[in-house]
């Protein structure tokens, strides 16, 4: 059984592992090289400065000589990762049409349904073992791909709540590709046919990265409020705010800022990884009643009292 | 009597639609049993529902005398089921298939299986969605063969084939019967191709099972009236009436018996009985529509 | 090896094919005494036809006795099957035979009667010839 996943979705995983590769191939090119210059020339420090509201350190005390690194910094090196970081959004979505729309659609348009659930294995037990291997390979290559990617762009933004950070961090990157891919298998089994179930899956998969990413990770918590924009550094700003330039630094035209202090953001990341994975689990578990449901109840074996009960035990 | 399936009141719906209904059925072990009826007639329901590939609406269907239910693991490892047009994975390699086939049954006879593919001139490394029709049934059947069932049960295996390929296969499957411990069940609808390799019959129209047995007793059963067209008999064991002029030829149950007098018995040929009872069953069911609408 | 073959669409059953061919061989001279018929595995396979079939054939032929079973061996031609015909000769029998039994049946004589008649004339036949 596992050699037969195996077989059927090596095509995925060495896929996967290109991807990989690839992506340790950028890592080792453009993001050591990024990370020196980061540490090397105090980039950090000129970001916070840039991006507003905090007391520049002594390397960086004046504002021109900080624009000037800050500025030759992103010309060098933040192409390429915020190109990517606008992609890779939607490269669970792919996950989800390439390896969760065929799994089980795939089956039923070729009639194969006939041929593999014919042999000795029951249903249950090939779904079981298919979908653990699947779901295992994905999780692996996923923490991979999320633990790389976090760290290439870890120079790019410094508040943990931007969304190249936040999106690409390990848990909810890994959420969101699970998700894509529970909403790909659910679609295959329900419209068994694998290119339409492909195209379900991307407006379904936008509306819960949608809604998800902008409707609800702002509320997990009540922001706090503050006039004091000084409090808000590093946090993540919730709202539109004015600025007006004074000699202590910016100051806040009108209203108060609402943000979420920089400490929440691992609370943060387990809230929304667990309802993606909740909600992956969900549809999973739909597709498995759904594909059970269809075929015969093997446990009357047991029930009935005229057969006689065979020794070896049922899965 | 030791049997290979038994159905009970078995049904299945699809919708709206009854696919099959009150199915009761035994069918023998060793026997050839040819499943017959028109496209859409149920067959291929049946075969599925016994092959625990579906559920059914209705009652139940097992398997040999010891009532496996259809689908139960034990049901399966003694089960061989070809579906129609053969589905296989075009991209794996017969050697593949017949591996796949290893894992997934506790027994197999793979030596065998590898054997035949050889002796069939099909090469183990070929893939399967490069193979010709034939060969993809014959690899199929190995398949199937290779667990070494009890019943196999095949679903129009040879629509799709050439002549040549269709001989091929029946070889083979008539070589693997006259082995010995096998019953096989396979539907078609075409009746003149099933006279040669079947001792069993049902027939199957409209959903429901119209005919049963084993075919010799089915033909001794039956005859042919050939009489006047003005006092044609009635009555349930009339099964269809093909009226001339001034000639009528009634199929008829006639149990062996001495026919009325006027009426000229002759013996009924299988394909013509089968007809007879798949017109039956077209006329019953244009009455009872007709009786609905009224 | 002796080979076999089927008509499907000639409203003769299977078996009877097996049995009328069998008959047919010995009488021309095909089939002799102690040649081996088909296994059953090698006619099936030959023919794809049901093993019952044969199986069927064999024990009609074991009946009239043509051939004789040995368990485990095969099935063999039985000692002292009539002298071959040649095969010009045998058509113009059979067809001579089939003209007198058509006349027979057009006048209404039964299978019983035929079978009846046959056996008296030849009798007298033999007899007239020995005297």
């Amino acid at each position: 059984m596992i050699w037969l996943s195996w077989r059927q979705h090596r095509g995925a995983l060495f896929g996967a592992l290109a991807l990989l590769a690839a992506l340790g191939v950028v890592l080792m090119t453009h993001g050591v090289a990024m990370h020196q210059a980061y540490d090397r020339d105090g980039v950090e420090a000129c970001q916070l400065l840039m991006f507003g509201g905090v007391e520049a350190t002594t390397e960086a005390s004046a504002e021109g000589s900080c624009f000037t690194i800050f500025d030759s910094f992103e010309n060098r090196f933040a192409s390429l990762p915020t190109n990517a970081a606008a992609w890779l959004p939607f490269l669970p979505m792919v996950v989800g049409m390439l390896l969760g729309a065929p799994l089980l659609a795939r089956e039923y348009e070729q009639g194969t349904w006939q041929l593999v659930w014919t042999q000795g294995v029951t249903r249950t037990r090939w779904l079981a073992t298919k979908l653990a291997a699947v779901l295992g390979g994905v999780v692996t290559v996923t923490v991979l791909f999320a633990a790389g990617v976090s760290w290439w762009f870890e120079p790019l933004s410094p508040h943990r709540f931007s969304p190249e950070k936040f999106n690409h961090a390990v848990p909810v990157f890994t959420g969101y590709v699970l998700v894509a891919l529970a909403i790909g298998i659910l679609a295959g089994v329900l419209l068994r046919r694998t290119l339409v179930a492909a195209a379900v899956t991307i407006p379904a998969y936008l509306a819960v990265r949608l809604t998800t990413e902008f409707g609800l990770r702002p509320r997990y918590r009540e922001p706090l409020s503050t006039t004091d924009p000084a409090e808000a550094v590093g946090g993540w700003i919730i709202q539109d705010v004015i600025f007006t330039p004074s000699p202590d630094g910016p100051v806040l035209a009108s209203g108060t800022i609402d943000y979420h202090p920089d400490d929440r953001f691992w609370q943060f990341q387990a809230i929304e990884t667990t309802i993606l994975v909740v909600l992956a689990a969900v549809l999973l578990a739909i597709a498995w009643r759904v594909v059970l449901g269809r075929g015969p109840r093997v446990h009357d074996v047991r029930r009935d009292p005229s057969v006689s009960v065979s020794s070896s035990p049922l899965p | 009597m030791t049997s290979s399936l038994t159905a009970e009141g078995l049904g299945k719906r699809y919708g709206a639609t009854w696919a099959l209904r009150d199915c009761d059925l035994q069918l023998p072990t060793g026997a050839v049993i040819a499943l017959v009826g028109p496209n859409g007639a149920g067959k291929s329901t049946l075969l599925q529902l016994a092959a625990g590939l579906v559920r059914p609406t209705t009652g139940a269907v097992r398997l040999f005398d010891e009532q496996l239910p259809a689908g139960s693991r034990e049901a399966l490892a003694q089960l061989g089921f070809v579906a129609q047009d053969h589905p296989l994975y075009p991209r794996f390699r017969v050697k593949e298939l017949l591996r796949m086939g290893a894992e997934l049954n506790v027994t197999w006879d793979g030596q065998v299986a590898a054997d035949r593919v050889v002796q069939l001139g099909i090469p183990p490394d070929r893939r399967v969605g490069a193979l010709s029709g034939g060969e993809q049934a014959q690899v199929a059947l190995t398949l199937a063969l290779a667990k070494r069932p009890r019943l196999l049960i095949l679903d129009e295996p040879v629509a799709s084939l050439d002549p040549l390929a269709r001989r091929e296969f029946m070889q083979m499957l008539m070589a693997t019967v006259a082995d010995g411990n096998l019953t096989v069940l396979l539907s078609s609808h075409n009746v003149a191709e099933l006279e040669r390799v079947c001792d069993h019959l049902v027939v199957i129209a409209a959903g429901r099972v119209q005919l049963a047995g084993d075919i010799d007793s089915l033909i001794e059963a039956h005859s042919v009236l050939t009489g006047p067209n003005t006092h044609v008999p009635g009555g349930p064991n009339v099964i269809h009436v093909n009226r001339g002029d001034r000639q009528a030829h009634v199929v008829a149950r006639t149990f062996g018996a001495e026919p009325m007098p006027g009426w000229q018995p002759h013996p009924v040929g299988l394909e013509e009985l089968v007809l007879a009872y798949l017109r039956r069953a077209r006329s019953d069911d244009q009455t009872s529509e007709a009786g609905l609408s009224a | 090896m002796f080979v076999f073959r089927l008509e499907s669409a000639s409203g003769v059953p299977p078996y009877l094919q097996l049995v009328h061919q069998v008959r047919q061989a010995v009488l021309l001279g095909y089939l002799r005494t102690g040649d081996r018929l088909p296994l059953i595995r090698e006619a099936v396979e030959q023919l794809a036809i049901n093993p019952n079939t044969v199986s069927k054939a064999y024990r009609q032929l074991e009946q009239e006795g043509v051939v004789s079973a040995k368990p485990g061996v095969g099935t063999f031609i039985a000692d002292a099957p009539p002298t071959p015909i040649p095969p010009a000769r045998y058509a113009t029998l059979r067809r001579g035979l089939e003209k007198w039994l058509t006349s027979a049946q057009e006048a209404g004589v039964d299978d019983e009667a035929v079978a009846a008649l046959f056996a008296i004339v030849r009798r007298e036949f033999a007899e007239a010839g020995a005297a």
